[in-house]
């Protein structure tokens, strides 16, 4: 009678849990060099982020203005590392980027449904373009990454200027305006939430437990669920940045933020703890699977109908596993506790 | 969510604990671990007895709509839907941390789905999963279904056949059977948008002959059936789990493990339930997207009901009282007393929380049940909609400081490890 779920249900509740502030982690005096290490490192992902956004926004404006295919380049190669500077960064899952759903400003994901489609829609068949503070006040869906996604790679806007239209052009500077408006808000107030960050311990436990989410979630979510490795089948549309076959360059960039960005500070605290060789095998996987995942074709969806691409992105999976194995480990060995995670859920 | 940002016990909380007669609080001690669990699987005894009951009054309904189908036998269907959610609802705090329910429960309420999956949609107004090749299959008007490379009988709609086609294609929106596939039978689309009104499904979907509007009356209502008997099979299954003085079942198998293994799935319920699920799921991506998409009971507009009596679950654990629909109550050994015998000030904290959380769901109940201009949830979600956001921000920001406070608990009883049983499973 009953559907055999036992190891989708594990998978998803897998996910369930988060950090109790635990005693040894509390108690380590090194801890408070580590989240300086963090703070830093963090504070210039947010500001590489925040100029990125604003060259986003620039070329939007400069594509608006003479819609050439030089610009129109410009702008995707902008577009696209901005949204790779979010993804270094997006293991943060604390402090500033908690308040208005911000992380879900930058990137409204998994989509099922296409809402990101449906407001896009909408929004061109108005008849005026709308504002930054319109876009602010709109769905998520309507603010972030995805959305311009649409606007530069949907079937639908393949018309020779379809994007050039007043309308779809304002639609993107709007959306290119709040973006960069909020990833500056972003770094502003991450420069203010320092003292705080630095001079309270349970923030080292969220430091780690976010990279570890982050493991999680490309482990499961990014790569398992469209590759139909989690008791679905295979669906593309359930990979990021599906539209413009670029995921595997998003994964990219998390690797890369993971290893110079949260690196660093791990490894402080197990300096500390006599266990360097642990933070350096952490971080030999981290540069395998960033140096494997730069080889590899920027698509997950593509790779589902090709078996020597699928293997790859196979291998890809097994590494992820493993760091998140690894870090697992690291966590036991530094007294992390789990408790419950907000991104649990069906 | 930001458990992390919880505040210190409230002042008031404080001034509770220290007017607690130190009397009071040794008597409390006498309550063990391993009565408080004893009194959870009654709870859940109880609450799952319920919902089997309110789920056979339904079906009695459903045979009398089907029997004679009338707007008036259709509503009285309908009514009974939204009664049986309400043990229903209250019985998914047992879902997490019990691997027997949470194994169980996608058969019975399985949500978001692909409604066309099932029956006729208005095709402009209908919005699947992305590559979900099961979406559009429509059973009712088909004798066979072809999901992907999978062609399936459907000629003859057995419950049997319905559990079979759950998840069908491996997407979990191809949802057959189940409380809101009833729902979607007995309400239709809900094509309203953020606007007031709740599916309308005429009752001449269901009349034979000439009268039959949408075509396949008896096979929509042969669906019904099935999916009806369905429901009391699965709920007379998991109430047999839970039932007292059997042997084999699952209320023996986690009595006979340590009262603190049975606190650790108590707690993992209560938090789970509370934060992922109700405050993360059901309501923020819902807010945040403005996506009726994501409303848990789009098609009848009882979504405010099913917030409800999913925090009351919550509530109910805590105190260890369990109102049941004949209007008794059952009480007994409760997590508040053992609680109170480590930390009356935690305690008395926790149950603060949770009465604020029942508070702010309230409001949204009552503002959706409200004589003039009701506020459903789909209506609250719509952007613009200061008024509605703030009910729905204030109960998620109440649901997360409750959340806060329950791991606080869970450390204060000894319960250092709030990960989901594995069942010895590896992954």
């Amino acid at each position: 009678m009953m559907t055999p779920r036992l190891f989708k249900q594990l998978g998803r509740l897998g996910l369930a849990a988060l950090t109790l502030a635990s005693a040894s982690l509390l108690a380590d005096d090194t801890s408070p060099q580590a989240r300086e290490h963090w703070h830093q490192a963090i504070e210039q992902r947010y500001g590489a982020l925040n100029d990125a956004s604003e060259r986003l926004e620039a070329s939007a404006e400069r594509f608006c203005n003479n819609a050439s295919d030089a610009h129109r380049q410009r702008l995707t190669r902008d577009w696209m590392e901005a949204w790779q500077a979010w993804q270094a960064v997006r293991f943060v899952d604390f402090g500033p980027i908690e308040q208005n759903s911000r992380a879900w400003q930058m990137q409204f994901w998994p989509d099922r449904k296409n809402l990101v489609g449906r407001k896009m829609q909408s929004w061109l068949a108005r008849e005026e373009a709308p504002t930054a503070e319109q876009i602010a006040e709109d769905s998520v869906a309507s603010q972030g990454f995805p959305a311009l996604e649409y606007l530069l790679f949907d079937d639908s806007m393949q018309g020779t200027d379809a994007l050039a239209q007043p309308i779809a052009c304002g639609l993107m500077s709007a959306i290119t305006t709040h973006l960069a408006d909020t990833a500056g808000a972003l770094q502003r107030d991450w420069q203010r939430f320092g003292d705080h960050y630095r001079g309270t311990q349970s923030y080292t436990t969220a430091t780690l437990h976010g990279a570890l989410l982050a493991l999680e979630t490309l482990e499961t979510k990014r790569l398992g669920e469209p590759m139909g490795l989690t008791g679905g089948s295979a669906n593309g549309y359930l990979a990021e940045a599906w539209r413009s076959e670029r995921s595997v360059r998003l994964i990219e960039a998390s690797l890369r933020g993971l290893e110079d960005t949260f690196l660093p500070g791990l490894r402080t605290l197990l300096n500390a703890r006599g266990k360097p060789e642990l933070a350096a095998e952490f971080g030999a996987g981290l540069d395998r699977a960033r140096q494997g995942a730069a080889e590899m074709a920027a698509g997950v969806a593509p790779a589902l109908d090709d078996r020597d691409r699928f293997r790859a992105l196979q291998g890809l999976y097994v590494q992820v596993g493993q760091l998140r194995h690894q870090l697992e480990t690291i966590g036991r060995e530094l007294g992390m506790v789990r408790g419950f995670n907000s991104s649990d859920g069906d | 969510m930001p458990t992390r940002f919880v505040q210190r016990p409230l002042r008031r909380a404080v001034l509770l604990a220290a007017l607690f007669p130190a009397s009071a609080m040794a008597s409390q001690g006498d309550v063990t671990a391993e009565q408080v669990v004893g009194h959870y699987a009654d709870l859940a005894h109880a609450n799952f007895d319920d919902a089997l009951g309110a789920a056979r009054t339904l079906d009695e309904r459903i045979d009398a709509l089907l029997d004679n189908p009338s707007q008036e036998t259709l509503q009285a269907a309908r009514d009974a839907w939204r009664q049986a959610r309400i043990p229903y609802m209250q019985t998914e705090v047992f879902r997490f941390g019990n691997p027997v329910v949470d194994n169980w429960e996608g058969q019975l309420n399985a949500w978001p789905l692909d409604e066309g999956m099932i029956d006729y949609v208005k095709s402009d107004d209908y919005h699947h999963e992305l590559g979900n090749a099961g979406a559009t299959a429509n059973i009712i008007a088909n004798q066979s279904i072809q999901v992907g490379g999978k062609k399936v009988d459907v000629s003859e709609l057995t419950p049997e056949l319905l559990a079979g086609l759950n998840e069908i294609g491996g997407s979990e929106a191809n949802v057959a059977s189940g409380y809101h596939a009833i729902e979607f039978l007995l309400w239709g689309q809900d094509l309203n948008g953020f606007d007031a009104g709740h599916g309308n499904r005429p009752a001449s979907d269901f009349m034979s002959g000439e009268d039959c509007t949408h075509g396949n009356c008896e096979r929509r209502g042969h669906y019904l059936e099935a999916a009806s008997q369905l429901l009391i099979n699965d709920l007379e299954w998991m109430v047999a789990q839970w039932a007292p003085q059997k042997k084999d079942n699952y209320r023996q198998t986690l009595l006979a493990r340590s009262p603190q293994e049975g606190l650790r799935r108590m707690l993992f319920g209560m938090g789970s339930l509370s934060l992922g699920e109700l405050a993360g799921e059901r309501m923020k991506v819902a807010l945040v997207a403005n996506s009726v998409e994501d409303e848990h009971d789009c098609f009848s507009d009882n979504t405010h009901n099913s917030h409800y009596f999913n925090g009351q679950g919550i509530h109910n654990i805590y105190t260890g009282r369990y109102e049941r629909l004949d209007g008794s109550t059952l009480e007994g050994p409760a997590l508040a007393d053992l609680l109170t015998s480590q930390n009356a000030e935690l305690a008395a904290t926790l149950s603060e929380r949770l009465d604020a959380s029942m508070q702010q769901l309230g409001e949204i109940k009552n503002a959706a049940e409200a004589d003039e201009s009701p506020m459903y949830f789909d209506m609250m979600i719509a952007p613009g909609n200061e008024k509605g956001a703030e009910l729905v921000n204030s109960a998620i920001a109440s649901l997360v400081k409750q959340t806060g406070t329950i791991e606080k608990a869970a450390g204060a009883l000894g319960v250092d490890s709030l990960q989901p049983d594995d069942a010895g499973h590896k992954f």
